[in-house]
């Protein structure tokens, strides 16, 4: 059996977290973190994470925020949005310049989620 | 009216001067012709008594215009007295002079009352009477040496009688004549001023009337800028609560979105973990799952559908032709017509080019013509019509059927109105297609008449990006 993608999932939510973990963990091997900051020292500590899944809207660094900073110093990272707002300025444009890969809605559709992240290997 | 006044006491004066005057005259003539008599018939006192009489006339006369009327009306009705009753007194039925009673009511009217005029004339009668009546006593009579048949025989009598008439109708003419001209000119007079004063009226009143006019236009004018004003405070009204309407809905549709993340997640977990490790119990457990899943999807679709119209990247603006957009609707609608409603298209003959985001707008007409094929219970028609107005594209759906009542009729944009039971409608139809519409600068309007239908009405502008 291969190794599971290891994935890591940002929002400020611990029931998002949790909930996340327990859905998608039969595929991938999940990492959380409630913000942008404690995303990026994940990032570091850990090797071999392909995709990040983060929140729009979280205190002290919004997803977007995070994924322009996050990109640089890990360009090989595939990144996506989940969010419970609909389609914004800011997402257009994180979709546009290639830093997003793809924003899914709130309440996430385990299904499309999988097959999309499945996607990047 | 003064001057009515001076007009009528200048004639009454001019009456009297000139009686005087022909009095004077005529008085003359026949005085002068009795001195015939008295070279016949000897000195009689009558000569002098007329003698004083015409004299005194002659002095009035001359000295008219220093005088006033009144006392010239005296002196005149007395004169006459006395030449009338004095002639009675001497000839008796032969008195020639007695004529000149008839003249003291005329000159007495002028210048006294009715009352004064007829106590002088009822005393001059009677005493007329007074004299008659002396003269069959015998107490009067007339002189002696009077030879009847000689007398009666000559032509004098004759004479002196015509002067006499001659006199009295020279009075009377001069009265009536005089009296005519006096009101025939205060009556011209009269119809010029009151010409006048109907013309000065009329203009008056045709400037009041032009004035009339000019307020009323004023009037409307400005009750037109009210109801303008009215409507433009009723449509900012309007547009600020559908905005406000639009920030809160946002904010909702964000916050409802987590929860309902967390039923999905749990719902989702649970379903596999059911799967995993109580495979028995699938069946049984699957109702209830799906009823959540459901649930979450439909709570999901409507929070989706609030914030549908907004936000979408411009990247999908292409270009279309209005009139293409509104028929490929009306395929998708087949089905629903077909038997049932009749549409009828009246495009402009032009095409129109609209630059914008196709989908949604299709979304918007859509939406219209559902609600216009739904309104209608049974059979209908439907008239799609496009025309340009100024600067905008007005495309108007025109449907036969039930109508909006008066007071829903502001509401029907707002999300969550419905006038359908509950469950067979969200009520956000015509909110989203009211926000794609003014996303592309549009402006949506109803005009509806319970019973009778409903006109939806588009307009979009022409000349921002639009027109080809």
């Amino acid at each position: 059996m291969k190794e599971k993608l290891k994935l890591l999932y940002i929002d400020d939510e611990p029931i998002n977290l949790r909930l996340f973990e327990l859905n998608f963990r039969k595929s991938f091997e999940v990492y959380t973190a409630e913000s942008g900051f404690q995303g990026l020292g994940i990032l570091h500590k850990t090797n071999g994470i392909a995709v990040v899944v983060s929140d729009m809207k979280m205190p002290g660094m919004s997803g977007t925020e995070f994924v322009t900073q996050a990109r640089q110093l890990f360009p090989n990272v595939v990144f996506f949005i989940l969010t419970g707002f609909d389609m914004t300025d800011e997402i257009a444009l994180a979709l546009k310049e290639g830093h997003i890969r793809q924003y899914f809605r709130k309440p996430f559709n385990i299904k499309e989620m999988e097959e999309a992240i499945s996607g990047v290997l | 009216m003064e001057r009515l006044i001076n007009t009528i006491a200048e004639a009454k004066i001019r009456i009297i001067d000139r009686s005087l005057i022909a009095s004077a005259a005529i008085g003359s003539a026949s005085y002068l012709l009795s001195l015939y008599r008295f070279f016949l018939q000897g000195f009689h006192i009558s000569f002098l008594i007329n003698l004083v009489i015409i004299i005194t006339v002659i002095i009035l006369t001359i000295m008219r215009n220093r005088l006033s009327l009144t006392f010239k009306t005296y002196v005149l009705i007395a004169l006459i007295l006395m030449l009338a009753l004095a002639d009675c007194i001497n000839y008796g039925l032969l008195s020639t002079a007695r004529v000149y009673l008839v003249l003291i009511p005329l000159f007495s009217i002028i210048s006294l009352s009715l009352r004064q005029t007829i106590v002088i004339f009822s005393g001059a009668l009677l005493t007329f009477l007074a004299i008659g009546f002396l003269h069959t006593k015998g107490i009067f009579s007339m002189p002696a040496d009077i030879e009847l048949t000689v007398y009666f025989k000559g032509f004098y009598p004759w004479l002196i009688r015509s002067l006499h008439y001659m006199l009295i109708a020279t009075i009377i003419l001069l009265v009536t004549r005089t009296f005519i001209s006096t009101y025939s000119a205060l009556i011209d007079d009269l119809e010029r001023v009151i010409k006048e004063r109907t013309d000065d009226l009329e203009a008056s009143n045709e400037e009041l009337m032009a004035t009339n006019e000019e307020i009323f236009g004023h009037r409307e004018a400005l009750q037109k800028a009210l109801s303008d004003l009215q409507n433009a405070q009723d449509q900012l009204v309007h547009s600020e609560k559908m905005a406000s309407l639009g920030v809160l809905t946002a904010g909702v549709a964000h916050e409802i979105n987590n929860p309902l993340n967390f039923i999905n997640g749990g719902i989702t977990g649970i379903e596999s973990y059911i799967k995993e490790n109580l495979p028995d119990h699938v069946q049984a457990l699957a109702p209830l799952v799906e009823g959540v899943q459901v649930g979450v999807k439909r709570a999901s679709d409507i929070v989706s559908s609030l914030g549908h119209y907004s936000r979408e990247g411009d990247a999908e603006s292409k270009t279309f032709d209005i009139h293409l957009l509104l028929d490929n609707c009306l395929i998708m609608l087949q089905h629903e017509l077909k038997h049932r409603i009749t549409i009828v298209k009246q495009y402009t003959g032009n095409s129109f080019i609209f630059a914008g985001r196709e989908g949604k707008l299709h979304q918007a007409f859509l939406n219209l013509l559902i609600n216009a094929v739904q309104s209608i219970a049974d059979r209908g028609t439907i008239t799609l019509s496009t025309k340009t107005n100024g600067d905008d594209l007005e495309i108007c759906i025109a449907d036969t059927g039930s109508g909006i009542d008066a007071e829903k009729l502001p509401r029907i944009t707002e999300p969550f109105f419905t006038t359908r039971e509950a469950g067979k409608g969200t009520g956000l139809g015509l909110w989203i297609t009211y926000n794609i519409i003014t996303d592309h600068k549009g402006k949506l309007r109803f005009v509806s008449q319970p019973g009778k239908g409903t006109q939806a009405i588009v307009t979009l502008p022409l000349n921002k990006k639009g027109k080809l």
